[in-house]
């Protein structure tokens, strides 16, 4: 600070503080009128805009949100499922209603329900009897691995559609917890099933005439 | 420049654009990500926390730790390998590739004497190599050491002779599977090799290299990432270092901590906790050249009168025992709750190969 | 803004006295002066007290409420909400009565907000203490203490932007339009935050984002905007001369404005990478407004700086600012941005930013102007009374930023370059080895307090001499 400035004598401050303000003569800032716009802040900001965007372009992700580092590449993804995979993914879903009588073992319930894991109804090399089945149900005795039984399994046919009973049928034949492995099932062998005995809909099918299906 | 509204509006307007880019889209990306479930099992990263640690969340706000130390895990680069798991026995034919031209180098060149090893019909015979590939200036090299390491093969399999290739015995190559093959290379190239070797009857699979400073240090097993977050409320990220990162704390490797640590390696978990917990009382005890300050209004002198009280605890250098408190506790749960060994699409990582490092096995007295 | 700016007092019938518009001024002016002040003397105090425990872990050991991890919060969020958004207000109300050659409205209720301000602060600071931070950066005080905060603003830049537009002289000056934007970015930044993080909670690390998004935005455009308008006022004022270029002023404010928003997040690291990336690329950026504002200033005092150095207090704090503000751009458009933002993330030199722009930059050109302000509302003087106080207070703060920033730079830099290499010791290199630069941050924050203190003690002195010529000497 200026050391010539002078102490006001006490006097003259008592006087009146208000009476002679030191600032109240000073005059504000103002803006020079001759001042012109220059073009120089733009050219700046111009360049250093440019290679902002180069830098967010090689290091921004993409803008990706599942992208941390700029240099990050898209793992090599487990390749697309097969459709048999997929199959078998819905076949899983769908079986979640046969698991309350089959259980979600494919064991079964002796006595009551017959085993899929393992059960030759299930395995037989051609899946036309097990469409069958799960379309329309079936009723009466009928021998599952040696065991007898004689409960009645409901209809499925308005409740799945041609997938789900393909998938479900393809899951229960390939289930490789229950040792299962069979060839898959296709809608198209399902629709063909479907319509051929549209006719039975609802009425079970004994072990006897499934047997007579190749 | 003289009227106050529009420049209201113009500071409107202006923070709004920074508000979109910087808020509203953050949170339109990351607002709705949710636990990833982990493959092959039911469960998902993070997992909700149970109580005691979500308790110690309050304590480590609280506390106010998130000043000195990060929970969030850099990483330099992502790369990838391959892992040879199995020679397979099949006699198809094998494609004998090399990488394209320019590209060869004594990575591929383990990967061609994995894929010799992973063929059984073809034993220790030289290869036929392609004259289209003989003739190449840039193979050719590499194709000649090939044909020398595969005559070695044939003379000295299965002796344990050394060969070099680039730090692996053959004789380790050959008996170790699981092997690493291919080290340290890109997305596309380690997808081509795992095709390559599983074509010729083997089985391999893609290895991820999570590397950087922070990875290297065991402070994890990849970077962090926001959905590693996503059941924190509030998120306490950490900005400074003033101690180590605790992204992983709860599932790092027990050599990754100071020597003075000094664990036993037997019944991991409650060594972990135990070390915690005199951590909190005094950290110098446990490291000495600790700057973190004490904690010792956690821990109660004597026994409280609580009925789920737990048990004391032996401080070193002192013949009483003190009882830590719940916030003690249910901190150190917290802590031992933040893990980050486990892969998201986002951020994979690699199960370790082989027999696990560390036989977790109890001491049975 | 042009030639005949001020219009004699005799035409314009309707503007009052420049004695009445300080009249206006005294209580509220004066009450945010002073009590800023002491907030400042009070969270330099915490600061150095926090600073001695990140060396010497025994130092106030054993009790919660002096922890390192809740004393640091405390230090910051005093001198950010005690300290610099109350000076900011006192500078604003006077900058809007003396530009605006107004009376401020409502003095009396100034004054009363002012003191619910003041209160929300302690109650924050001692939550903060007592355990309830809500653990976001630079908004930690819990809600009981943050919604008290924002009703008292609210009334604070109610009454502030009354007087704004009741103004008599109706050209807006340079100064002005910093002032409008602080004031207005203030309650929109902090509502937005605490609505996003306190009320409606937004999940996982959109809260970290968020309150980056708030920190940085009330460091870069409310405080450093009110430094902004402080220099413009003091400049060409000291130094007599019009401002070089009213175009430059405004390209330089609106790209302040339009690129400032979006720096300050290049330091996380758990986000999309397009987050710091595009954060960094702002902080680059930056560089144009504030190299825009500063030229300016400097082709106004151009040829007259030793002059006006030598004779003019106000002047030294403003231009050392000035030049502090150009430093911390440039620092960080070097190290907010690609490697060097990896290289000084999570380290002392990256937090430093905060200390150097709330203390450093708003701190000088805040306690410079105060140093103006003051004894002209006291004792109706160009200075205060004690020219000794007025040296320390200046050099106190200078040496004490300087060592400040120095420690923790090199603090800083020393844990990135054993952050950079898993081979080196990390407790043994990175924490117990940068004790020697925190020392430095210790004696700079130890010099703050003392520039601190001089100041509060010579405006102590002013309000006392103002007594005696008020009251005849009773006291």
């Amino acid at each position: 600070m200026s050391k010539k400035k002078q102490k006001p004598s006490p006097a003259a401050v008592a006087s009146s503080p208000q009476a002679k303000t030191a600032s109240a003569a000073e005059s504000e800032p103002s803006v020079s009128v001759a001042s012109t716009s220059s073009a120089w802040p733009f050219v700046a900001l111009g360049v250093l805009l440019f290679g902002c965007f180069l830098y967010v372009e090689n290091t921004g992700g993409a803008f990706r949100a599942d992208v941390f580092q700029g240099d990050y590449k898209t793992p090599p993804r487990a390749a697309a499922k097969s459709p048999e995979e997929q199959l078998l993914d819905r076949g899983r879903q769908v079986y979640a209603a046969c698991a309350a009588c089959h259980q979600p073992s494919g064991l079964g319930a002796p006595g009551q329900f017959p085993p899929l894991a393992g059960s030759e109804w299930v395995l037989h090399e051609n899946p036309n009897r097990v469409i069958r089945l799960v379309l329309d149900g079936v009723g009466g005795p009928m021998t599952v691995k040696g065991a007898a039984y004689s409960n009645v399994m409901v209809p499925w046919r308005d409740v799945l559609s041609d997938a789900d009973v393909a998938a479900v049928a393809s899951f229960i034949r390939n289930n490789a917890d229950w040792g299962n492995k069979a060839s898959f099932v296709t809608p198209t062998q399902v629709k063909a099933i479907r319509d051929e005995t549209k006719d039975r809909s609802g009425r079970p099918w004994t072990a006897d005439e499934l047997l007579k299906v190749p | 420049m003289n009227h106050g509204p529009l420049i209201a509006a113009g500071a409107f307007v202006s923070l709004a654009f920074s508000w979109a880019a910087l808020v509203m889209a953050p949170q339109v990306q990351l607002g709705s990500l949710a636990p990833a479930s982990i493959p092959n099992t039911s469960d998902v990263h993070p997992a909700n926390r149970p109580g005691l640690a979500a308790q110690g969340a309050e304590v480590y706000r609280s506390l106010g730790c998130y000043q000195c130390h990060t929970r969030q895990v850099r990483q330099d680069a992502l790369l990838y390998g391959v892992r040879l798991v199995d020679r397979g026995s099949n006699a198809s034919t094998i494609n004998l590739e090399l990488p394209d031209s320019g590209r060869t180098n004594l990575v591929n060149f383990n990967l061609l004497i994995a894929l010799a090893k992973s063929r059984a019909d073809l034993g220790i015979t030289p290869v036929a190599v392609p004259a289209v590939l003989a003739a190449d200036t840039n193979v050719a090299p590499v194709l000649k050491e090939f044909a020398t390491e595969l005559k070695l093969l044939k003379q000295f399999d299965d002796k344990a002779q050394v060969v070099r290739s680039t730090s692996k015995t053959v004789n380790e190559l050959a008996a170790a599977l699981p092997v690493e093959v291919l080290e340290r290379t890109g997305p596309d190239e380690a997808e081509r090799a795992v095709k390559l070797l599983n074509d010729a009857g083997g089985k391999a699979e893609l290895v991820i290299y999570n590397l950087g400073p922070d990875i290297e240090r065991g402070w994890g097993a990849r970077r962090s990432v926001a959905r590693d977050f996503v059941n924190d409320s509030p998120v306490l990220l950490g900005s400074l270092r003033a101690g180590p990162d605790l992204a992983c704390l709860g599932s790092r490797a027990p050599e990754k901590f100071a020597a003075a640590w000094k664990f036993a390696s037997t019944n991991l978990a409650s060594e972990m906790e135990q070390r915690l917990l005199i951590h909190l009382y005094n950290p110098r005890l446990v490291a000495p050249a600790s700057t973190c300050p004490s904690a010792k209004y956690l821990f109660a002198t004597k026994q409280p009168d609580q009925r789920f009280a737990g048990e004391s605890l032996q401080v070193p250098g002192s013949d009483k025992p003190v009882y830590p408190r719940h916030d003690a506790r249910a901190l150190v749960a917290y802590l031992l709750d933040q893990r980050l060994d486990v892969g998201l699409p986002e951020a994979p990582v690699t199960k370790p190969s082989g027999p696990a490092k560390i036989a977790a096995a109890p001491a049975k007295p | 803004m042009t030639a005949p700016q001020i219009s004699p007092p005799a035409a314009c019938a309707t503007a009052p006295s420049a004695v009445a518009v300080e009249a206006s001024c005294r209580l509220p002016v004066l009450f945010f002066a002073f009590s800023s002040a002491t907030w400042l003397l009070f969270g330099a105090v915490l600061a150095l007290l926090s600073s001695i425990q990140v060396y010497q872990p025994a130092f106030m050991e054993g009790c919660p409420w002096v922890t390192y991890g809740r004393l640091r919060p405390a230090a910051v969020n005093s001198l950010v909400y005690g300290f610099a958004l109350q000076a900011s207000f006192g500078l604003a109300l006077w900058l809007i009565a003396r530009l605006g050659r107004v009376e401020l409205t409502s003095p009396l209720g100034l004054f009363i907000a002012g003191k619910f301000w003041n209160l929300a602060v302690t109650v924050g600071v001692i939550g903060i203490l007592a355990g309830d931070a809500t653990g976001f950066d630079l908004l930690e005080f819990p809600l009981y203490a943050a919604l008290p905060l924002f009703a008292s603003y609210a009334c604070i830049g109610a009454w502030a932007l009354i007087t704004l537009k009741a103004r008599t002289e109706r050209t807006l000056y340079v100064s002005l339009w910093f002032v409008l934007a602080s004031l207005l970015w203030f309650p929109w930044i902090l509502s937005s935050a605490q609505g996003l993080l306190l009320g409606w909670r937004v999940p996982g690390v959109v809260q970290a984002i968020v309150a980056g998004w708030f920190g940085n935005n009330l460091l870069q455009v409310v405080l450093i905007g009110m430094a902004l308008a402080v220099m413009f006022y003091f400049v060409p004022k000291v130094v007599g001369r019009p401002l070089h270029s009213q175009s430059l002023a405004q390209n330089g404010f609106w790209l302040l404005l339009l690129i400032g928003g979006w720096t300050g997040l290049s330091q996380l690291s758990a986000v999309p990478a397009w987050i710091p990336a595009v954060s960094g690329a702002a902080n680059v950026l930056l560089v144009v407004p504030v190299i825009v504002l500063i030229y300016n200033l400097y082709r106004t005092a151009d040829g007259e700086i030793a002059e006006a150095w030598k004779r003019s207090g106000v002047f030294r704090f403003v231009t050392v600012a000035a030049f502090l503000l150009l430093l911390v751009t440039l620092r960080n458009a070097v190290f907010g941005i690609g490697s060097g933002a990896r290289y000084t993330q999570f380290t002392y030199f990256a937090g430093a930013r905060t200390d150097i722009m709330v203390l450093g930059v708003f701190g000088l050109s805040a306690l410079g102007a105060l140093h103006y302000i003051v004894p002209r509302l006291t004792v109706a003087q160009d200075e205060l009374p004690s020219d000794g106080l007025v040296d320390l207070a200046f050099w106190a703060s200078i040496v004490g930023l300087i060592s400040l920033a120095i420690g923790y730079s090199l603090a800083g830099l020393t844990q990135g370059a054993v952050g950079a290499t898993a081979d080196r010791n990390f407790l043994g290199e990175a924490v117990t080895g940068v004790a020697g630069h925190l020392k430095l941050v210790t004696f700079g924050y130890g010099a703050i307090g003392v520039g601190a203190l001089a100041f509060l003690v010579n405006f102590a002195l002013a309000l006392r001499r103002c007594c005696v010529a008020c009251c005849g000497g009773v006291r």
